[in-house]
């Protein structure tokens, strides 16, 4: 039996039947780097339920206050007014990702190892990391051939705009990439994406107003 | 008392609670504030830290107030509670995370002693807190909400919108990095 932490932790919370329980047992008994990580996980997870709640203020007067002030409006759903062609890129990467999802569900349900999980995982952050960005430059085509007939200042001022997200969106992708496996990391750089998603899907929304 | 009618009356109690509240009798919803604002600002304050965490209990306040009309009852109102406050948390912790750097590296944590210690050591405990600090939020909220606040997986899954699966194989890998991050890793 291979060294496995993550079992252990299951082991600690009793979530592995009998028959696992005693197996890993048994080889923790001849394993003392299991044995150490073992008495660690009890410790922490003894530690954490131990941990006071933290108190804080009494705020109500101030909720009140700002309960009587209207509620800030939430910004309007524009999509009806987004053509189909805008719509498309975004729709297919969301099928895409959720079809991923599904591919590494179905594998994770057949056994494989963590390594051999988690090998799967990063294969599809790249995946999905591909999807966005032919998303993003095929919405980033439309955009630019939207632009060529605005009056030249207001051009530069989105272009302006535009080469700030990419910068932004290709720093998050470096850190990224330094940084496999890091869900924060690959999370934030979705994020930009998005947002660069939102940048272009604005400027045509703009454009149909 | 029998325990099932027990659990109806707080049923009953809570229900009354949220119609009163959406009513807008100021009474009730200071009663409600009343009922959760510690649980409330505890989970945030694991997540995001203290210092962000008193104004974010307001927010989740102010959504629960003016949510309230969409809370039909399926959940428990802890439950549902408890959600909005992973979401405002997890979404204040996605925003700041481009420009918050960790108070302490691993540096730090692997410095302090590992020795073994009750629960209760006040050592243990501040060095709990900083792991803690140091996690990615998605692994702070889901140990937070089990080994901290004691939510079962069925409940970790429905605040977080995943599934039970996911909830443990998230909390077992957070465990593992709290580990490392405490220095035991080999």
């Amino acid at each position: 039996m291979k060294c496995d932490v993550e079992r252990l932790s299951a082991l600690v919370d009793g979530d592995v039947s009998a028959r696992q329980a005693a197996r890993l047992r048994a080889h923790v008994d001849g394993c003392a780097g299991c044995a150490r990580a073992l008495a660690d996980l009890e410790t922490m997870k003894r530690g954490l339920g131990a941990l006071p709640a933290r108190a804080g203020e009494d705020n109500w007067s101030i909720v009140v206050n700002r309960l009587a002030q209207p509620a800030p409006v939430e910004p309007r759903r524009l999509w009806p007014v987004l053509s189909l062609r805008w719509a498309l890129p975004s729709v297919a990467l969301m099928a895409m990702l959720a079809g991923g999802g599904a591919w590494l569900r179905w594998h994770k349900g057949r056994g494989l190892s963590a390594d051999k999980v988690i090998a799967h995982a990063e294969s599809e952050f790249h995946k999905a990391d591909e999807h966005y960005r032919r998303a993003v430059d095929e919405l980033r085509d439309l955009a630019e051939k939207e632009r060529r007939g605005w009056p030249l200042p207001k051009r530069a001022e989105y272009e302006a705009a535009q080469a700030q997200l990419e910068a932004a969106v290709a720093r998050c992708r470096q850190v990224a990439e330094q940084q496999p496996a890091d869900v924060d990391a690959e999370e934030l750089l979705f994020a930009a994406y998005r947002k660069e998603i939102r940048f272009y899907e604005d400027q045509m929304m703009r454009e149909a107003q | 008392m029998d325990p099932v009618p027990a659990i109806a009356a707080g049923k009953d109690a809570e229900l009354a609670l949220v119609e009163a509240c959406r009513r807008g009798e100021r009474e009730a919803q200071h009663a409600f504030y009343e009922k959760y604002r510690r649980r409330v600002f505890s989970l945030i304050a694991r997540i995001v830290g203290a210092q962000d965490a008193e104004e974010l209990v307001q927010e989740v306040f102010l959504r629960a107030y003016r949510g309230l009309e969409k809370f039909r009852g399926d959940a428990q109102l802890s439950t549902w509670m408890y959600r909005l406050s992973v979401n405002a948390a997890l979404s204040h912790a996605t925003r700041t995370q481009a420009r918050q750097k960790r108070d302490l590296g691993e540096e730090a944590l692997m410095a302090l002693p590992a020795e073994d210690a009750p629960a209760t050591d006040p050592r243990l405990r501040a060095r709990l807190e900083r792991a803690l600090h140091s996690l990615p939020a998605g692994y702070r909220a889901v140990l937070v909400l089990h080994d901290v606040e004691g939510l079962q997986h069925e409940e970790i899954a429905e605040i977080l919108g995943c599934r039970v699966g996911t909830s443990k194989s998230q909390l077992h890998k957070a465990r593992a990095k709290m580990r490392e991050l405490l220095g035991g890793a080999p």
